[in-house]
C-alpha cells in the first residue's frame, strides 16, 4: 500500500536525525588519546569521564523524558556505597562484578522510586525527588558506622580488571577502565533514544496529555526510563567509589545534585552529547577556578546558571547550533 | 428495526452524569452509537458537550451512571484501556506534539497501536511497520508533502488535520471528534468535511459541532445536549424541524 | 514522671519556638508560589541575608536588637523588588527546569558574596539583656528570647491571616492564586501584585534568618540548609496557604526538633519520610488543591 518512495523518505529523515555522525569519531578519538598524550591527567580524566557518565544518565530522564529531578545523586550515591560496601565491608574486590552490583541495585531502587514518585509531576515531583535522596543522605549519615559517615568510606580497594590490568599509580588502567564503561553505557543509550520508545519518550515531554489520550502507559514508560537512567547513574556511582578508593556522603548530597542538572544545562539537554560537552567544560572549570578561589568559583557557577538560563537555555551545542543556522549550514 | 440495530451497540451509556461540587454538568444522558454511525452532539455553550466526551474518554471518572464499549462494561476503565478497545478521540484545541514533524506525530500513534512503543532495541528507522503505515496515513490525508516538517511551523489547518491523523493511526472503531473544524477559516472547512467523510464507512463517529452546515452535511443523526441533559434525538429534518430545539439552539438564525 | 513532663515540655516549646522561625521564613515563598506559580529556591538566600545583616547592623553598626531586626528585614524587602523586575520576571513563563537553575544560580552566587564578606564560619549576634532573661509562664520558666519568637511567629501568623482574608490586597492574592486570568481579567494589576507579594515574603524570609540566628546559627550553607526545610514545609503545608504554612511549620519544626533531642544519632530522615508519605497521600500539601 505505501509507495516505495514514500518509505524512503520517511527512512532517510530518521537516519538523518538519528545515525552517527562522522564527526562523533573525533570525540572518542580525542577520549580515546588523552591517557598516550596525556598520561600525567589520566586520573583527572577518569573523573570526567564519570561525570560524564553521570549527567547522561540525566539526560535519558531530563532531556528526553522531561522528568525534573532535584534528588538523582540518590541512585549515583546507591551505586558509590554498594561498591564501596563490598569491597570495603565485605572483603569481595572483583571490579566488574561490583559495578554490575551498583548497576544492578541502583536500577532497582530506580524502579521502585520511579513507580511510586512518577505518578505525581511539578512541584510535587520536585519535592519528592529532593526528600527520596535527602532521606537516602540522612540514612547513610545515621548508619555512620556502616557508611563511615561525613568521614567516609575508606578501605576500598580493587583488584585488577580480568586479574590482568593492574591498577597504576597514574590511573591510566582507571581511565581506560571508565572510558569502555562510558562508550558501551553511550551506546545503549543512543540505541534506547532512537527506538520507538526513546520516541514515546519524546512525545511524553513534548505532550502528556496527548500521549495518554492515544493510550500510552505513561507510568510505565517513565518508570522504565527512569529505572535505566538510575542503573547508569549507579555504574557512574560505583566507578567513582572504586577509582576513588574512597567515598563521603556527598555522593548523595543536594548539591551533587545540582552540579548535574549545571553541567546538562551547559552543555545543553536532549542530545546526548550536551551531557558529554558539559561535563567537561564543567570539570574543567572547576579544577581550574575551584583551585584559585573556592568563593569565586561557587559565585562563578551561579552567575554562568544565571546567564544560560536567560541567554542560551539550550546551552553550550544549543549555541552552536544556532551559529551554524547563521551561517546557513545545515543542521539537525 | 433494522439489522444494524441487532448488533449491540459500539458505543453507549445508560444514565451517565457528572457533578463538580454543586454543580451538574452532565445529568442521566442515555446514548448509543452503532457500527458505521455518523452522528452529532450539538447544543448551546456550557451544555455539557466536551465534559460527555471526557467521560467517554475516561478523562473524567462519571459521577454516576455507565458506559459499555461493544456491550462489554467499561465505566472504570483507564483512557489506555478504552483506547485500546478503539475508542479514540480528537481535541477542540489542537494537541499535537509540536517539536516534532508530522510523521513523527502519527508514527508515535502507530507504535503505540501496534505495541511497539516499548521497543528498546531497534532503531526507528528500521521499524518499516510503523514508517509505512504513518506515511500511509499522511497521505491519505494529503499530509505527504509537509510530513517532515515541524508542527509548530504549519498553518493552523494543516495541523487540525494532523490532530485527525494520528486518531486514525490508532485504527479506531469509535472515533469522538471535538469540533474538528474549530478555529478552520470558512472555506477550509469544505477540506475537514471531505476528510471526514472518507473515513472508513464502519467506524462509529461522534462529532460536536457549532457549524450546523457542516453537522446537517455530515450527520445522519444528530442528538442535542442542553444543561447536560439530552433533549432530543432524531435524524437532521427530525432536528431541524422540532421546535424546542429551535428555541433553544437554532432560533436566532443559523452558526456561520 | 514530673522530670519527663518538664523535659517533654521543653522540648514542645523549643520545638515551636523553631517552628514560628520555619514559619516566618517559609510562608512568603509559599504565597509566592501559589501565587506566581515560580519556583523559586533562592528563598534560602533572602533568609540568609537578613540573618547577616542583622549581624552587621547589631555588630558593626551597634544598632539596638529591635531596631536593627526592622531595619535587616526592611532592606532585604526592599533589595528584592529590583531583583524581582530585573531576574524573576524574565522566568514566570518559563519551563520548571529553567526556574530552578536561575533561582540555584541566584543562591550560589549569594553564598559565595556570604563567603567572602563575613567568612565560612559560624557568626552570632549579642542578644539584648531583656531577652536573655527568663519569662514565667504558667508556673515555670521559659528562655526568653524564644517566647519573643514565639510571639513575633504567632503576630506575623495572625497579622498574614487576618490581611490575607480580610483586606483587599489579600482578596486581589487569594483571586489571583485561584484563578490568575480570571483575577486579570476583573482588574487586577497581578504584575505589581507579584512585586509586592515577592517583597513580603522576602522581607519575612529574612526576619526568619534574622531570628534564626541566635536559635541555629549562621553559616553560608544557611541558604541551602534551610532552603530545603522551607520547601518542606510548603510542599506539607500547600502553597498558597496562609494556614497551611502554619501547620506544617508546626509539624515540622516539632518534629524535628523533637528528634534532635531524643535520637540525637539521626532523626532527621523522619522529616522527608514524612514529606514523601505526605505527599504520596495528598500531593497538593495538606492545605493546598490536590
Amino acid at each position: 500500500m505505501a509507495a516505495p518512495e514514500r518509505t524512503g523518505a520517511a527512512e532517510t529523515f530518521l537516519r538523518r536525525r538519528d545515525d552517527a555522525r562522522l564527526t562523533e569519531a573525533g570525540f572518542w578519538v580525542l577520549a580515546l588519546a588523552v591517557p598516550l598524550v596525556l598520561p600525567e591527567h589520566a586520573a583527572f580524566g577518569t573523573q570526567v569521564l564519570i561525570m560524564m557518565l553521570f549527567a547522561l544518565s540525566l539526560d535519558f530522564i531530563l532531556g528526553y523524558a522531561g522528568v525534573l529531578t532535584l534528588g538523582h545523586a540518590a541512585y549515583f550515591g546507591v551505586g558509590a556505597y554498594v561498591s564501596g560496601l563490598l569491597s570495603a565491608k565485605l572483603g569481595w574486590h572483583e571490579p566488574l562484578s561490583g559495578l554490575a552490583a551498583a548497576g544492578v541495585v541502583s536500577a532497582a531502587f530506580g524502579a521502585l522510586s520511579g513507580w511510586l514518585l512518577l505518578r505525581y509531576r511539578d512541584l510535587t515531583l520536585l519535592m519528592l525527588t529532593l526528600a527520596v535522596s535527602t532521606t537516602l543522605f540522612e540514612l547513610a549519615n545515621t548508619w555512620s558506622s556502616l557508611t563511615g559517615g561525613y568521614d567516609g568510606l575508606m578501605g576500598i580497594q580493587i583488584a585488577p580488571i580480568f586479574g590482568v590490568f593492574e591498577w597504576d599509580i597514574a590511573g591510566v588502567t582507571g581511565y581506560g577502565y571508565a572510558l569502555a564503561l562510558l562508550l558501551l553505557c553511550f551506546l545503549a543509550l543512543r540505541r534506547f533514544t532512537v527506538s520507538p520508545f526513546g520516541q514515546a519518550l519524546r512525545g511524553i515531554r513534548e505532550n502528556p496529555l496527548r500521549m495518554r489520550a492515544i493510550g500510552a502507559p505513561m507510568l510505565g514508560h517513565l518508570t522504565l526510563a527512569y529505572t535505566i537512567a538510575a542503573g547508569v547513574a549507579g555504574l557512574a556511582g560505583g566507578l567513582f567509589a572504586q577509582t576513588n578508593a574512597f567515598i563521603t556522603m556527598d555522593v548523595l548530597s543536594f548539591e551533587r545534585s545540582a552540579a548535574v542538572l549545571t553541567v546538562l544545562i551547559l552543555g545543553g539537554t536532549g542530545r546526548l552529547y550536551g551531557a558529554l560537552f558539559g561535563a567537561l567544560v564543567y570539570m574543567l572549570a572547576a579544577d581550574r577556578l575551584a583551585k584559585l578561589s573556592p568563593v569565586y568559583w561557587e559565585f562563578g557557577v551561579g552567575l554562568l546558571l544565571v546567564v544560560i538560563v536567560l541567554l542560551c537555555p539550550d546551552g553550550l551545542l544549543g549555541l552552536y547550533d544556532r551559529v551554524r543556522a547563521a551561517f546557513g549550514w545545515r543542521s539537525r | 428495526m433494522t439489522a444494524a440495530a441487532a448488533e449491540p451497540a459500539l458505543l453507549s451509556t445508560v444514565d451517565l452524569s457528572k457533578n463538580f461540587g454543586g454543580l451538574q454538568v452532565v445529568r442521566n444522558v442515555e446514548f448509543s452509537l452503532q457500527r458505521g454511525a455518523r452522528h452529532a452532539l450539538i447544543g448551546p455553550n456550557g451544555a455539557g458537550k466536551t465534559t460527555f466526551v471526557n467521560l467517554l474518554t475516561g478523562a473524567l471518572r462519571p459521577s454516576g451512571g455507565r458506559i459499555a464499549i461493544a456491550g462489554a462494561e467499561a465505566t472504570h476503565l483507564s483512557e489506555a484501556d478504552r483506547v485500546e478497545r478503539g475508542l479514540v478521540r480528537t481535541f477542540q484545541i489542537n494537541q499535537l506534539f509540536r517539536g516534532l514533524t508530522v510523521f513523527e506525530n502519527i508514527a508515535l500513534a502507530v507504535a503505540q497501536r501496534r505495541g511497539m512503543a516499548r521497543t528498546l532495541w531497534r532503531k526507528s528507522a528500521s521499524c518499516a511497520e510503523i514508517n509505512d503505515e504513518a506515511m500511509a496515513i499522511a497521505a491519505d490525508l494529503h499530509l505527504d508533502g509537509i510530513a517532515f516538517r515541524r508542527i509548530r511551523e504549519l498553518p493552523y489547518g494543516s495541523q487540525r488535520l494532523v490532530e485527525i491523523a494520528i486518531a486514525l493511526g490508532l485504527r479506531p472503531r469509535i472515533l469522538l471528534m471535538d469540533e474538528p473544524a474549530a478555529g478552520i477559516p470558512a472555506d477550509e472547512r469544505d477540506l475537514i468535511l471531505g476528510v471526514v467523510g472518507r473515513l472508513d464507512p464502519d467506524i462509529a463517529i461522534l462529532i460536536i459541532e457549532h457549524d450546523m452546515d457542516l453537522v446537517f452535511r455530515f450527520a445522519r443523526e444528530i442528538t442535542v445536549l442542553v444543561g447536560g441533559a439530552a433533549l432530543t434525538s432524531g435524524t437532521p429534518e427530525e432536528i431541524a424541524a422540532d421546535p424546542r430545539v429551535r428555541e433553544v439552539y437554532l432560533g436566532s438564525g443559523k452558526h456561520g | 514522671m514530673g522530670h519527663a513532663v518538664q523535659a517533654a515540655v521543653s522540648i514542645l516549646f523549643d520545638g515551636i519556638a523553631y517552628s514560628m522561625v520555619l514559619f516566618v521564613m517559609a510562608v512568603g515563598l509559599s504565597v509566592t508560589m501559589g501565587l506566581m506559580g515560580v519556583i523559586n529556591l533562592a528563598h534560602g538566600a533572602f533568609a540568609m541575608a537578613g540573618g547577616y545583616l542583622t549581624v552587621t547592623f547589631l555588630g558593626d553598626l551597634g544598632l539596638p536588637f529591635l531596631p536593627g531586626l526592622v531595619l535587616a528585614t526592611l532592606a532585604v524587602g526592599a533589595a528584592s523588588v529590583p531583583i524581582e523586575r530585573a531576574l524573576y520576571v524574565r522566568i514566570y513563563r518559563r519551563p520548571h527546569l529553567d526556574q530552578v537553575l536561575l533561582t540555584i544560580g541566584v543562591t550560589l552566587m549569594s553564598i559565595a558574596v556570604a563567603t567572602y564578606a563575613y567568612g565560612p564560619s559560624p557568626l552570632s549576634i549579642k542578644l539584648p539583656a531583656f531577652l536573655e532573661t527568663q519569662v514565667g509562664l504558667f508556673g515555670r520558666d521559659f528562655p526568653g528570647y524564644r517566647v519573643f519568637i514565639i510571639a513575633v511567629g504567632l503576630l506575623a501568623f495572625l497579622g498574614l491571616w487576618g490581611g490575607f482574608e480580610r483586606t483587599m490586597l489579600g482578596a486581589k492574592i487569594r483571586a489571583a492564586v485561584d484563578n490568575r486570568a480570571m483575577a486579570e481579567a476583573t482588574g487586577v494589576n497581578t504584575t505589581r501584585l507579584f512585586t509586592l507579594t515577592f517583597a513580603l515574603g522576602s522581607a519575612l524570609a529574612a526576619l526568619g534568618g534574622a531570628l534564626a540566628v541566635d536559635l541555629v546559627g549562621l553559616t553560608p550553607r544557611f541558604a541551602f540548609q534551610y532552603l530545603v526545610l522551607v520547601l518542606v514545609v510548603v510542599s506539607i503545608g500547600g502553597f498558597g496557604t496562609i494556614m497551611g504554612t502554619f501547620a506544617a511549620a508546626l509539624i515540622i519544626g516539632v518534629i524535628d526538633n523533637a528528634g534532635r533531642y531524643l535520637f540525637p544519632e539521626g532523626s532527621a530522615f523522619f522529616i522527608y519520610l514524612i514529606v514523601i508519605l505526605v505527599l504520596i497521600c495528598r500531593p497538593g500539601g495538606l492545605f493546598g488543591r490536590a
